[in-house]
């Protein structure tokens, strides 16, 4: 990536103490040991190790089920030059069902692991992505989808 | 099984060439490890264990042959060892090129033969030509055999190929538009970048 990863992770911690604690989706947790912050809509954390935490939505237009996603996302992440690792279904917080994609794709000068989740809520799509260098992220995994496990989809703004 | 001997007729058996696999098998991993250089020292001495060797280490790769029936465990072991990135099997039949390579053999050895009979009659002007085209039909006879023992080799041993990073580092997010729209904002560089701009 060309730049101190360190420094880097200290600012966003610096910004993540500034604007993200007590942030207005107070239903959004990050997972364990990352700080959050929220700035521009979406729900971001990031752990000290530069591990990154986003939580979005989009519109779901043209408007489909999950099923249908599912199919779409991972045929476009398989031409985009990802590697699927793993793929399952998962379920956030009251059993709303979900789908998890485990990839790999180089980033810079490193390889990167990139974990995606999608809910499908009516007319929005909540999106959960996670990414990190893939040592860091794996170490981070188990923490990244208990994180899914316990989220709150309809409290996603 | 039927390995070629030097000098040597090589039919081998119906019996035998069932035996044989008739199909290369490759088997690459790309692997994130936090100690390349230990990595690769484990896994070279797993492959040499299970009767296999390297053929190819640097810092960012690791090539390894191993016995057909071996290649699972120490792929276990390379896998065991880091966090999988890429895992891809393939397999090429060589059984057609092996028996096509094996029939020119036969071929060439009877013509060979032949050539000896002719030999023990020719008369004296005769015996140069016959021994320059004996002479012609032996280093055929002994690439075909090269051939074959190289088709062998490849059938008894897999070749396992270790990555310690991705080689083709192209991510083609931009490369196509989705008809879908919330599907173009999803990639690592969007993500990576997000966070970045958070720092400005």
């Amino acid at each position: 990536m060309g730049r101190s990863e360190h420094g880097r992770t200290a600012w966003l911690l610096v910004f993540a103490a500034v604007l993200g604690l007590g942030c207005g989706s107070a239903r959004l947790e990050p997972p364990a040991g990352f700080a959050p912050y929220e700035a521009s809509g979406a729900f971001r954390a990031v752990s000290p190790e530069a591990v990154v935490y986003r939580v979005r939505t989009e519109p779901n237009e043209p408007r489909a089920d999950l099923p249908f996603w599912k199919e779409a996302l991972e045929r476009r992440m398989i031409d985009g030059g990802y590697r699927v690792l793993a793929k399952s279904d998962v379920s956030a917080a009251g059993g709303e069902p979900g789908f998890l994609l485990e990839l790999a794709a180089p980033y810079g000068a490193q390889d990167f692991g990139y974990l995606l989740a999608i809910f499908v809520r009516d007319d929005r799509i909540v999106i959960v992505e996670s990414a990190g260098e893939a040592l860091r992220l794996q170490a981070q995994r188990e923490a990244v989808l208990a994180a899914i496990a316990r989220l709150d989809v309809a409290g996603v703004r | 099984m039927g390995a070629v001997v030097l000098g040597a007729p090589n039919r081998a058996t119906a019996a035998d060439a069932a035996a044989q696999p008739r199909a290369a098998v490759r088997h690459s991993v790309t692997l994130a490890v936090s100690d390349r250089e230990g990595v690769a020292d484990a896994l070279v001495a797993r492959a040499e264990e299970a009767g296999g060797y390297f053929t190819l280490r640097d810092d960012e790769s690791l090539a390894l042959k191993v016995p057909v029936e071996k290649v699972e465990a120490v792929e276990q072991a390379a896998v065991a060892a880091g966090t999988v990135l890429d895992r891809e099997r393939t397999t090429e039949d060589l059984g057609f090129q092996l028996d096509q390579s094996r029939a020119q053999l036969a071929s060439k050895q009877d013509v060979l033969a032949r050539f000896r009979e002719v030999l023990r009659q020719a008369g004296s002007e005769g015996v140069v030509a016959v021994e320059k085209e004996m002479m012609r039909v032996v280093a055929e006879i002994e690439a075909l055999k090269g051939s074959i023992r190289l088709l062998e080799h490849r059938l008894r041993y897999a070749e396992l190929s270790i990555s310690f990073r991705f080689r083709d580092r192209s991510i083609r997010p931009a490369g196509s538009r989705s008809s879908f729209p919330w599907l173009n904002t999803v990639s690592l560089p969007a993500l990576m970048e997000d966070f970045d701009r958070g720092q400005k």
